[in-house]
């Protein structure tokens, strides 16, 4: 490969961190794919083992949690940063690899996927879920199940597909692809038997006609069958069994296949986290990691970038967890449940790019359950008045909300709410986490965002 | 007390730019003004009783929802126009308005058929028409500025009994050249604004109550006011993040 064009990119990433123009986690990758638009492909080439994680909700923890597992293994692999699961991050991240790094664990944004397996050529790809995410970025789920469903047909049989059985969409794609193996959660305490309202997927991927349900856990997760044709939940070869969720505390349950069955802890809250651990087990065990170094990776884990980190601020503890869709945000809040007492709640909502620019979204959340339970709620972001609207129509009353137009005046609100020692939850979108963190780091409570790997 | 009959039409398959909020609205300013309602879900294959009910939502779907419905809509269309004549209140918004009119050609040339509640009819455009909206609206002869946001490949246009819900100040609206968005026949609305579009907008969300509360009894209602700062609040905000000038 050309020398100048892999100098020149990897200098520039030197460049914006001294800078301080950013994480330099996209931009080296973007200058070399720029140069020799290639590059992506023949530096991929050069890996053993490729495993592309992808999914609307969850591949970032789960990235983690297989990068957890395989240091516990000591395999030598290269990632990319969290949030950088575009080609621009993952060229930077083979761009700095280290040769011996023979492994490559990469998670891939969903609607840039289809784009980047032909170039990768994962031996692994793992699909966990499609949930309705920022619709003017993404257009409808539907568009990207049939970029997925073509990506697939397309796929070298040598590729291991791993997929969710619960999410009825994707087990159809995975129906179509002979090399696959599915992963699901056994029936639970925790799942219900009514669909939660605005859920995707409800209508059968053959037939069109509509899904019934006997568990639902997240969204349109669960177990279904068509009610007209004979498409219905595969068995998984690996499952998820006796989870037992200790609110903001972690997870427990038993993972299982057909070689061997283990007892998972995490510190990680919600029957999501579960599903990223089984998503994750089910990776690890393809790729030959054994049980035992699972388990411990798994257990070690710590939060990934604002999902459920706990952040010191002046006594206060912030326990930040981001909320980016309904599927996600729902699943927050049923976390929160779990705790006890009332709690001091911060919800930040912003509509840039990143976040989606259209926040319909919120009203598909159910704040209801919570709303009872809230001893504060402060309101920020540059959309914090639809989410006022939001608790208003719900029936909370607007002179209990504090709306803090600036992330500065959050801060100091929270701190004239809340005693020393006390805590509070704080729901950001993804810019507006970013926002609240670079207000922190200004006053030395936590560390930059690119600090992070 | 006086019982607001709603009917949500698909509430599972059209729902997908936060439909529950404008059902929210309307419930909640009914309760405040001791009104009280009842919505009943409608969906594929359930019968549509046009004496049932006082106003009907339908919302915003995926392609592909849209076309399941679209052809459970035509079994409904007799009951609809009936209900229509009678001044029962229609709020259709997106995939709705579409819904509402004569028909929808998609970007293949396949025709869609609609229910023909409003004078309008759909093709789709080459491209998405994404973002803030803001209107200039009028009702009845009365005026407001409203709000929201679109989201839509259909390019709609308005036949001579229908007119415009408003007209654009930002925006693109109903197709994006006449600066035409929505429509109104007699109390059927169509929109493409979600957003959603009531709580921002409590003058629009009042109209239909207004409405709905005559068709239920007979008489046009005095509606006690209420206090809507923090709706005109987030109103502005929205109009000065959109760039217009008030
Ligand atoms: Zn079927």
């Amino acid at each position: 490969m050309s020398n100048i064009a892999l100098s020149l990119a990897k200098a520039s990433g030197w460049i914006s961190r001294t800078l301080g123009l950013g994480g330099g986690t996209t931009l080296p990758g973007m200058i070399l794919l720029k140069l020799r638009p290639h590059a992506l492909q023949e530096m991929a080439q050069e890996l053993e083992e490729i495993i592309v994680i992808s999914a609307t909700n969850g591949k970032t923890t789960t990235a983690r949690m297989v990068s957890h597992a395989a240091n516990e293994s000591e395999i030598s692999f290269v990632a990319n940063t969290s949030g950088a699961n575009l080609s621009s991050g993952i060229a930077t991240a083979l761009l700095q690899r280290n040769p011996d790094e023979k492994f490559g664990i990469f998670e891939v944004d969903e609607a840039a996927l289809p784009e980047l397996i032909p170039q990768l050529r994962p031996t692994v790809l793992v699909l966990m879920n499609l949930f309705r995410d920022q619709l003017d970025r993404y257009g409808e789920l539907e568009t990207t199940i049939q970029k997925w469903k073509e990506m697939i047909e397309s796929l070298p049989e040598t590729t291991k597909l791993i997929i969710n059985a619960d999410d009825p969409a994707l087990a159809y794609l995975g129906s179509l692809h002979q090399n696959v193996q599915f992963f699901g959660l056994e029936l639970t305490d925790y799942g219900s038997e009514t669909i939660p309202h605005a859920a995707d997927s409800l209508h059968c991927q053959k037939c069109d006609s509509p899904l019934i349900f006997q568990q639902v856990t997240i969204g349109h997760l669960g177990h279904w069958e068509c009610q007209n044709c004979e498409l219905r939940r595969p068995n998984p070869s690996f499952t998820g069994d006796k989870i037992n969720l200790k609110g903001l505390n972690g997870s427990e349950f038993i993972a299982a296949s057909k070689k061997d069955s283990l007892e998972i802890q995490i510190p990680l809250a919600g029957i999501h986290n579960v599903y990223n651990a089984l998503t994750a087990y089910a990776t690890c065990s393809t790729i030959d990691i054994s049980t035992r170094k699972i388990q411990k990776g798994l257990s070690t884990i710590s939060a990934a970038f604002g999902r459920n980190e706990i952040i010191n601020f002046d006594g206060i503890e912030l326990i930040i967890m981001l909320a980016k869709n309904p599927a996600g945000a729902n699943q927050n809040l049923k976390t929160l449940l779990l705790e006890e007492g009332n709690m001091h709640l911060a919800i930040l909502l912003n509509d840039r790019t990143a976040d989606g620019k259209d926040v319909s979204w919120i009203w598909d959340v159910d704040y209801e359950i919570i709303l009872d339970r809230i001893s504060s709620l402060t309101i920020s972001g540059d959309r914090a008045y639809d989410l006022a609207l939001r608790f208003h129509y719900s029936g909370f009353p607007a002179t209990s909300m504090h709306i803090a137009p600036s992330i500065q005046e959050l801060l100091e609100h929270l701190k004239s709410t809340i005693k020393i020692d006390g805590r509070a939850i704080v729901l950001p979108t993804y810019t507006s986490m970013l926002d609240l963190r670079a207000g922190l780091n200004k006053i030395g409570a936590t560390h930059s965002f690119w600090e992070e790997k | 007390m006086t019982e607001i009959r709603i009917c949500h039409l698909y509430p599972k398959e059209m729902n997908i730019y936060g439909d529950r909020g404008n059902i929210a609205v309307i419930q909640k300013r009914l309760e405040w003004r001791g009104y009280s309602s009842s919505i009943t879900p409608i969906s594929t294959g359930d019968d549509f009783t046009p004496t049932n009910f006082d106003l009907c939502y339908l919302g915003g779907g995926q392609d592909r929802d849209q076309m399941i419905v679209a052809y459970d809509l035509q079994k409904k269309s007799a009951a609809l126009h009936s209900a229509a004549k009678d001044g029962m209140v229609f709020l259709w918004v997106c995939g709705g308005i579409q819904l509402a009119g004569e028909g929808y050609t998609d970007s293949e040339g396949r025709r869609i058929p609609g229910v023909g509640i409003l004078d309008l009819d759909t093709s789709a455009g080459k491209s998405r028409l994404i973002g803030d909206l803001v209107l200039d609206a009028e009702l009845n002869g009365d005026t407001c500025k409203v709000v929201g946001y679109e989201n839509h490949a259909g390019r709609t246009f308005l036949g001579p009994d229908a007119t415009p819900l408003g007209s654009v100040l930002k925006g693109h609206g109903n197709n994006g050249i006449d600066r035409t968005e929505g429509a109104v026949q007699r109390r059927a609305i169509g929109t493409y604004m979600h957003g959603p579009i009531l709580p921002k907008n409590p003058w629009l969300a009042d109209k239909l109550l207004s409405w709905a509360i005559e068709h239920k009894t007979g008489k046009v209602p005095t509606l006690t006011p209420l206090d809507n700062s923090l709706e005109n609040l987030a109103q502005q905000v929205a109009i000065t993040r959109a760039g217009v000038k008030r």
